[in-house]
């Protein structure tokens, strides 16, 4: 495990540089998905752009809210750059709220837009798993199997391999075949969280840092996943059964 | 492959059947393990215990401050964001040292230079014990890569954060409690 890189006086994290490079990588297939779908790749881009950078704000912002007793002596320190002061679901939201209500304003259709980011997402979930392989975080239980990886003095489950090949294989799934663009809109985003929520279900069974549910080694990332993978499924079938009504 | 998916009748069924059944079987064969009895340099493991010496030569171990919540800091004289963020760590120091909380600054001597260290330490007026890393024992067993780099511990010797870099700021540590 490499989790920081010493360049003379620069400590580069690699974690971070592996997310930057799937964040980038994402953006240019999410911006390819969007051409394929003749969707204008300009207002897509935008609309990314605005929610990471309302991301970013929300999350400090999050932060600030949530110790704001701290922040009130130094105000000043709210601008500092520190990637330590981010609260990740109040940037979650902010991202979300803020693709939503730009696309609204554009009248950017929900799900094409959703199938459009769809790629960009499957690549970043990849570039998480790398992200986790290199600083040793998401690391499985102990087991002495021939592909244990030797982390933490004991030879455990790679579930950060783990995630990747499933990442990859629902990376492929996704982009396999322009065919795919027959089908109704929203269902290649419901079939990546659908897949992406069984292969949490999966190779959380193996991982070792997650909360405990109560019900033996069942995580609680794993009956989060299960509510997931339910409720897309059930979303799928409104929108297979609505689309089977407009063609006929 | 996609559209093969949607096709078929079974595929979605059987995800979320298997789905269920990897549940069932972590419930019932999966150990519910803990890492808090370990001792590494990861968050939700003990923190691996250390001897050093102080500035007077007497010898401090990580030890004796259990039951303390402990901010335990490694640096180096020479590395800029260490430097800048030593005042907000004997500032966090002054504010909450009656609250019980210790700050313990680890120099990496074995790449430092002890006196050096030591002038650096009384200009910015340090009064948490600074330890002497001389043989690159307790850098190893925290496995240190950057400096600074920063470890929150519990009451209970439990590592709950670690922050690789800086400089952390005193707003930083007052919104961590």
């Amino acid at each position: 495990m490499l989790p920081v890189l010493n360049v003379g006086p620069l400590a580069i994290q690699l974690p971070g540089l592996i997310l930057l490079a799937g964040i980038w990588i994402g953006l240019n297939r999410i911006e390819a998905a969007g051409r394929q779908r003749s969707m204008n790749v300009e207002r897509l881009s935008w609309l990314v752009f605005y929610a990471l950078l309302a991301g970013i704000f929300g999350a400090r912002l999050g932060y600030v809210a949530q110790n704001l007793a701290a922040f009130i002596p130094r105000p000043l320190d709210v601008f500092s750059i520190s990637a330590q002061m981010l609260d990740a679901p109040t940037g979650m939201a902010a991202m979300l709220l803020t693709g939503f209500i730009y696309g609204q304003r554009k009248r950017l259709d929900f799900w094409q837009v959703m199938d459009a980011l769809t790629p960009g997402l499957a690549v970043i979930l990849m570039a998480l798993a790398l992200m986790n392989l290199s600083s040793g975080n998401g690391f499985g239980v102990a087991a002495r199997l021939p592909w244990s990886i030797y982390l933490f003095d004991e030879w455990r489950h790679p579930t950060q391999i783990y995630d990747f090949i499933f990442a990859f294989a629902i990376w492929r799934v996704i982009e396999s075949n322009p065919r795919d663009a027959i089908l109704p809109d929203g269902f290649r985003f419901l079939t990546f969280v659908v897949l992406s929520a069984a292969a949490r279900i999966t190779v959380d069974a193996f991982r070792s840092e997650n909360v405990l549910s109560g019900f033996g080694g069942v995580r609680v990332t794993q009956m989060i996943a299960l509510l997931i993978l339910l409720g897309s499924l059930v979303v799928m079938r409104r929108r297979r059964s609505s689309y089977k009504e407009v063609e006929q | 492959m996609l559209m093969k998916m949607h096709e078929s009748k079974w595929f979605f069924p059987l995800l979320l059947v298997s789905s269920l059944l990897i549940i069932l079987l972590t419930g019932f064969f999966s150990p519910a393990e803990s890492n808090s009895g370990q001792a590494l340099p990861r968050v939700g493991f003990s923190a691996p215990n250390f001897s050093l010496p102080d500035s007077e030569n007497q010898i401090v171990t990580l030890q004796d401050f259990r039951g303390s919540v402990i901010i335990l800091n490694f640096w180096a004289s020479w590395c800029p964001p260490c430097r800048a963020e030593m005042p907000a760590f004997q500032r966090v120091f002054d504010s909450h040292k009656e609250d019980g909380l210790v700050v313990i600054g680890v120099n990496t001597t074995y790449q430092d230079d002890v006196q050096e260290a030591r002038q650096f330490a009384i200009e910015r007026g340090v009064q948490f014990p600074v330890l002497y890393d001389l043989d690159n024992s307790a850098s190893r067993d925290y496995l240190i890569q950057a400096l600074p780099t920063t470890f929150f511990i519990d009451h209970r010797g439990v590592i709950r954060k670690v922050i690789y870099g800086g400089p952390l700021t005193e707003v930083f540590f007052e919104s961590r409690g």
